[in-house]
């Protein structure tokens, strides 16, 4: 089963040179200890409302959580986009 | 891989016609910025940018390398690359009867013309639409491998698994296909960054010819997946090729 987060759950996160290491997931420090996928979405530079800036990252932590993390690259911000359980 | 004198040897120009977005001088002012000693010029069926290529690449210290990726008659793509004086005049006879065998916009070479003509070229296994990427795309892996053994046939040794990787999602499964490819038929593994544009922002203008080209709008390109979908494909220092490539660290000699 996969939770999919729409509209992108915030993250507080811990990168090394822009690669994400930990982050925080409901209280509790993940830490990251593979990053099994990495790509980048930048498209729609014509329009505010599709345009969309992103590095996704597949990674699995410490705990056994294998989820889709994104980096916003024009604001700066981490998001949990989905959760495959 | 060797990565300390990385030298692109896949780099369109606007000589590809509404597909490349820099000119030949744009494309050499930038690999001189980044340090290059040599870089590729390797436009779409055509030499049209040779003259001005090398007239730039001279002025700026850097070493021209002229090819063409080419079409073939299934529509995959080849990349080859000059090596000998002989190699140029054979190029042109190809570029020459690919354009005779097609239409006017979409030339056609047959392997029987590149079989003929392999002397003095150098061939890469080259982008997506290359016959060799595409066949492990399907997942035909023993067509991808009949046509890798077939092109190291023609081209003697000189013919190299070429390895892209612009952080789209599909690229880590591909290039990881391309290289089990290389190791069972014992072929060099060689990193290319399929160079559209000289910097980032001219992923716009290439936007733009694209939808030329497919005669459609950017919303509509964008819904039918006609765009790149990021903006990686410019030429770039090679720190960051080597790092892309951080994972394959198999001897592999970048042809400088």
């Amino acid at each position: 089963m996969t939770r999919l987060f729409l509209s992108g759950e915030p993250l507080h996160i811990q990168a090394e040179q822009g690669r994400p290491t930990a982050f925080d997931w409901r209280g509790e420090m993940l830490e990251i200890i593979e990053i099994n996928h990495h790509w980048r979405v930048d498209l729609g530079w014509w329009d505010p409302n599709v345009c969309i800036n992103r590095e996704y990252w597949e990674v699995l932590t410490d705990t056994g959580l294998l989820c889709l993390l994104y980096h916003d690259l024009p604001q700066g911000d981490w998001f949990l986009s989905r959760i495959y359980d | 891989m060797t990565f300390t004198d990385y030298a692109e040897l896949h780099c369109h120009s606007y000589y590809s016609l509404l597909d490349g977005a820099s000119s030949p001088e744009a494309l050499v002012e930038r690999a001189a910025a980044l340090g290059y000693r040599s870089l590729a010029l390797t436009d779409h069926n055509g030499l049209y940018g040779a003259v001005r290529f090398w007239t730039a690449a001279r002025d700026a210290g850097i070493r021209p390398l002229f090819g063409a990726e080419v079409t073939l008659d299934d529509d995959s793509h080849l990349l080859l690359l000059v090596e000998t004086q002989r190699g140029y005049a054979n190029l042109c006879r190809l570029l020459s009867a690919g354009q005779l065998a097609g239409q006017k916009g979409a030339p056609r070479l047959t392997l029987a013309a590149l079989a003929e003509h392999a002397a003095g070229l150098i061939c890469l296994s080259g982008c997506p639409k290359g016959a060799v990427p595409a066949a492990l795309q399907r997942g035909d892996f023993s067509q991808a491998l009949a046509m890798a053994d077939h092109l190291r046939q023609i081209f003697d040794g000189r013919f190299w698994i070429e390895l892209q990787r612009h952080l789209e999602p599909g690229d880590d499964l591909r290039v990881a296909a391309l290289v089990d490819a290389a190791h069972r038929l014992g072929l060099p593994l060689v990193a290319t960054n399929n160079v559209h544009y000289a910097e980032r922002a001219g992923h716009r203008k290439h936007d733009v010819l694209t939808c030329i080209r497919q005669h459609t709008t950017l919303p509509d390109a964008l819904a039918n997946g006609l765009l790149h979908a990021n903006t990686e494909y410019m030429l770039k220092p090679a720190s960051d090729m080597a790092a892309l490539f951080a994972d394959y660290p198999s001897p592999c000699a970048m042809p400088a």
